[in-house]
């Protein structure tokens, strides 16, 4: 089989709920989504998408995907699309770097291989270990109603664990740590998400205010040393994020102790091959895993539902539930909505999804073999 | 581990067959001075059989009962033990059959090899694809494979260097751990002095002490070589990496991620041998395979021994792994008669993999004789 035509899209998500805001005053409206689509020679069609959040959050924008894709489009064309790690190996002799592209045409090459073997892509990650998905209730980073309705409504749906951002004000953060924190029901878990925006003394500060309260901190601060610090200093559990950018940090953070979970964002890593690799190394040693992404629609949110359907159980904390930031659906055959807070891919041979082309409108770019 | 809704299965193992072959055994290396040596190898071969007419093999053959904590009476009784847990499940489930297999007994993963890889084999022969094409792709049909020279004087292992590369290879394991100077003297025959062309990795079998190996490797001095597994455990390998110029290999010492992990930080190898079985099949030397890849660490993906199903397994898996990060794979010592068809065959240093599903090999109507167990539908 040989890639005969790449087809590029570029597609606006707006947030559903007004801006959505990270530490150290980063705030957007919405995603720029780029959306691919893989032509094959003998007619199957793979689709992959990536999407950064935001061109200021991890070293990755939106008109680089598409920069990116353009790059690399020469040397996929003619490629068998169905042997993605082969496909892989190819791209870094191209271009070093860039996981956040690399992410999109992986995703989709592993969509073909699905459709080739005829199976859901869970099926060729390790198999159903997990049949329901739990999601992540995300909270409003403000206290009072607002947060007590939607912390609510996320209990209504079913969620037990919940996902809050700091805003990167040590003071503020204690407070509105102690006020949410405080709200949990027992058999409920929390992670407060600083997106690297405190420094050392500002995380020791918050973590130390708050040692009555059970919690998980996502990526206290910027670099892999500096969360190492404040590991050490405070004993409170701590998931690496943006800092665990490949294996042979994540297994340092691991030999050394300070990993005690791991948010595999699939387009930082660079797309399901490098990620079921890190997914695979973190199960084996004992640690669990946050399976995101960066951003996206529906093509991201079921690649991250069949990693985590092929996730043990015990080794998997949630997901991310995509449709909770933005509902533009671009795929004819969503998945459908969290029941009791749980996700579950569609049945379907791939991805399980396929983009609806009238949403999408015409590509941006398109190359195909000469 | 229950299935809430049976969603995603597509297929049931009914019955689990376990068969013994025997194969003439051949000693390499001094692991077998004064030590029990077996007459011959035991293997044993795993057949799941499902309700969906197809029919997955697996092979784990340990060397005799002193090589590693692994011998062949063990393994069947290990599939025994386990075999409740299995039927009826999903084998193209392959992470999921682990997880089970896990729980129903600790550690023994050479047992669970067997299991592991007749699974990977029906989930090529339910997509159609062979293993190399499920582990994310193939990148040659042609994986590279080493001799090993036995342990002999430097004169006869001299001779059998040259038959070697006559036929073709240009990757040699030598095998030493001797007498040191016997060891000296033997190096330096057949490697000389200055950079080869050729590949030549220095097999200890962990039969030096700490003390010799430090000896040996000075008196080497600028010997062109890999030095593998040279003292029986991993403090006393890491303690001669640490005063060593050669490149170590390590191969017996490691057993888990979690021991390479451990290895990594210590920075204690800069070469690895995934003995797949000894990993415990193809889903945990993967994991082994990626780690090394992760810290460009070189690789032999090979076995402890076996027949065509374990050379058929080596080779899918050393397909899907950049030629580059690799040492070397090996050809087995045989049984008398095949076992199955379809194995990749040795040409001219590498061994050929044909393009079908799963292992891509068929069973010899009469090379399995009868089953030794059997579990399941038809036990009787």
């Amino acid at each position: 089989m040989k890639l005969a035509a790449i087809s590029v899209y570029q597609v606006d998500l707006p947030f559903d709920r007004g801006p959505y805001r990270l530490s150290a005053g980063r705030t957007w409206t919405g995603m720029d989504n780029t959306v691919v689509r893989f032509d094959t020679d003998c007619g199957i069609v793979g689709w992959g998408e990536s999407c950064p959040f935001g061109p200021n959050y991890l070293e990755a924008f939106a008109e680089g995907v598409r920069a990116g894709i353009r790059e690399l489009s020469p040397i996929l064309v003619g490629q068998d699309p169905s042997q993605p790690k082969v496909v892989y190996n190819r791209m870094e002799t191209a271009m070093l770097g860039h996981p956040y592209v690399k992410h999109a045409v992986d995703m989709a090459c592993w969509d073909i291989m699905g459709k080739v073997a005829g199976v859901p892509l869970y099926k060729l990650m390790g198999g159903l270990l997990t049949e329901r998905v739990p999601t992540a209730g995300g909270l409003p980073m403000e206290t009072g109603k607002l947060m007590q309705e939607m912390m609510a409504r996320h209990r209504r749906n079913g969620c037990t664990q919940y996902s809050c951002k700091a805003s990167g004000n040590a003071g503020l953060d204690i407070e509105y740590i102690r006020e949410v924190g405080s709200m949990l029901h027992p058999g409920e878990s929390i992670k407060f998400d600083a997106n690297g925006g405190w420094r050392v003394d500002e995380a020791i500060r918050v973590m130390r205010a708050v040692t009555h309260l059970d919690l998980y901190f996502e990526q206290p601060c910027t670099s892999y040393e500096e969360c190492r610090a404040v590991y050490r200093a405070c004993g409170r559990p701590v998931i690496l994020d943006e800092c665990a950018l490949d294996l042979p940090v994540i297994v340092q953070g691991i030999n050394e102790g300070i990993c005690c979970g791991l948010n595999l964002k699939l387009a930082r890593g660079g797309g399901i091959t490098p990620s079921l690799e890190i997914r695979n190394v973190c199960c084996a040693l004992g640690v669990p895993v946050y399976i995101q992404c960066t951003g996206g629609n529906q093509l991201t949110q079921a690649a991250i539902v069949h990693m985590a359907h092929s996730t043990p159980a015990d080794r998997l904390l949630s997901v991310w539930n995509i449709g909770d930031l933005a509902s533009l659906g671009t795929v004819e055959n969503p998945l459908l909505k969290p029941e009791q807070g749980h996700l579950a891919a569609n049945p379907g041979a791939g991805l399980g999804v396929t983009p609806d082309l009238e949403r999408m409108g015409p590509p941006v770019y398109h190359f195909h073999a000469p | 581990m229950r299935r809430e809704s049976g969603a995603g299965q597509v297929m049931r193992i009914t019955t689990i067959r376990v068969y013994r072959i025997r194969i003439p055994f051949r000693p390499l290396g001094s692991r077998w001075v004064g030590r029990n040596r077996p007459p011959h190898l035991d293997s044993t071969v795993v057949a799941l059989e499902t309700d969906r007419q197809l029919t997955g093999y697996g092979e784990s053959c340990p060397i005799g009962a002193v090589y590693l904590p692994a011998f062949a009476r063990g393994l069947r009784a290990c599939i025994g033990e386990m075999a409740p847990a299995l039927l009826g499940q999903d084998p193209t489930d392959t992470g999921r059959i682990y997880a089970i297999m896990n729980r129903a007994l600790s550690g023994h993963y050479y047992a669970k090899a067997a299991i592991d890889i007749a699974c990977w084999d029906l989930l090529g022969k339910f997509t159609g694809l062979p293993i190399s094409h499920l582990l994310g792709g193939r990148f040659t049909r042609e994986v590279p494979v080493y001799a090993s020279i036995p342990l002999d004087t430097p004169e006869k292992m001299s001779e059998t260097l040259e038959l070697k590369r006559q036929d073709g290879f240009s990757r040699f394991q030598v095998k030493v751990g001797g007498h040191p100077v016997e060891d000296v003297n033997r190096v330096r025959r057949l490697l000389g002095s200055g950079m080869h062309a050729e590949t030549f990795m220095v097999d200890a079998n962990r039969g030096w002490s700490k003390a010799d190996a430090l000896r040996i490797l000075r008196a080497l001095g600028d010997a062109d070589c890999y030095i593998e597994q040279p003292c029986e455990t991993y403090r006393e390998c890491l303690t001669v990496r640490r005063h060593c110029n050669h490149p170590v290999i390590l191969d017996e010492v490691l057993d888990t991620p979690r021991d390479l992990a451990r290895a990594i930080e210590d920075d204690a190898l800069d070469g690895m041998v995934i003995k797949i079985t000894h990993a415990g099949g193809i889903t945990p030397a993967r994991i082994l395979r990626d780690l090394c890849a992760a810290h460009g660490i070189k690789m032999r993906l090979e076995d402890t021994a076996g027949t065509e199903f374990t050379r058929a397994a080596q080779a899918q898996l050393a397909a899907a792994t950049p030629l580059d990060q690799q040492l070397g794979s090996y050809t087995f010592c045989t049984p008398l008669s095949p076992v199955a068809h379809g194995a990749p065959e040795y040409r001219n240093g590498h061994l050929i993999l044909n393009d079908e599903p799963g292992l891509g090999i068929v069973p010899d109507p009469s090379g399995l004789g009868d089953a030794l167990a059997v579990y399941g539908e038809g036990s009787g």
